[in-house]
């Protein structure tokens, strides 16, 4: 294989829930610049949970999962890996293939319609208290 | 062999049969969750009833989910 195909990945950061809450941009450029760096096109980012760890980390206990999809070369993985253990405030790092009938364009659509239907859901909920109000007035 | 000691079937693969899930993934945490014991141990295939193929990536997912502090490698679980 060539060495500067590029491939799909998906990678996993853990930073502290902390940083995150104080600085989400200063957060996601401290991310997307160390992948740029490395020749890495992001795809798509987000933060999938804010949770407990299971266990202490850096005597961190609660931290924020940064999710994100992007295209590298096979050489630049172990080097942005590298990178980050050698960074502050970024906890843990996995970059893996994704599933094998992953697609990144059905992810986003679904992710979208998702959304779209939540958003609904919440205007439905707020909707009926309205009327009520004005019922009342 | 005893008569009827291998007449046993062995339960269908519960992944397989409702296909609910098509890949088990390490970010399916609450799915996880279901096989490891209090103490975070992984349960076995003959506890699980997974075939060789689903058990293979459980266990990738539970072991990547534990290094991202997602499940404990030891001790009880984290509730949400």
């Amino acid at each position: 294989m060539e060495s500067t195909a590029k491939n799909l990945y998906e990678g996993m950061f853990v930073l502290p829930q902390t940083y995150v809450r104080e600085d989400q941009s200063g957060a996601f450029a401290l991310l997307s610049e160390t992948m740029e760096k490395f020749g890495a096109e992001i795809r798509h980012k987000e933060i999938w949970a804010e949770r407990p760890l299971a266990y202490e980390i850096n005597h961190v206990r609660e931290a924020s999962y940064v999710l994100m999809y992007f295209d590298a070369s096979a050489d630049a993985i172990a080097k942005i890996e590298r990178q980050f253990r050698i960074t502050d405030n970024v906890l843990r790092v996995l970059i893996v293939n994704p599933a094998k009938d992953f697609n990144l364009e059905t992810f986003l659509e679904e992710k979208a319609a998702k959304e779209l239907e939540e958003q609904k859901e919440k205007e439905e909920a707020e909707k009926p208290t309205a009327t009520k109000e004005e019922v009342e007035a | 062999m005893r008569a009827g000691f291998n007449k046993r079937r062995r339960r269908l693969d519960p992944i397989l049969k409702k296909k609910t899930v098509p890949y088990i993934d390490y970010k399916q945490v609450r799915l996880l969750q279901k096989y490891i014991t209090p103490h975070g141990k992984m349960f076995g295939a003959k506890r699980t009833g997974f075939c060789n193929q689903n058990q293979r990536q459980l266990m990738v997912a539970i072991k990547r989910a534990r290094f991202l502090g997602l499940l404990p490698y030891i001790g009880t679980t984290v509730k949400d």
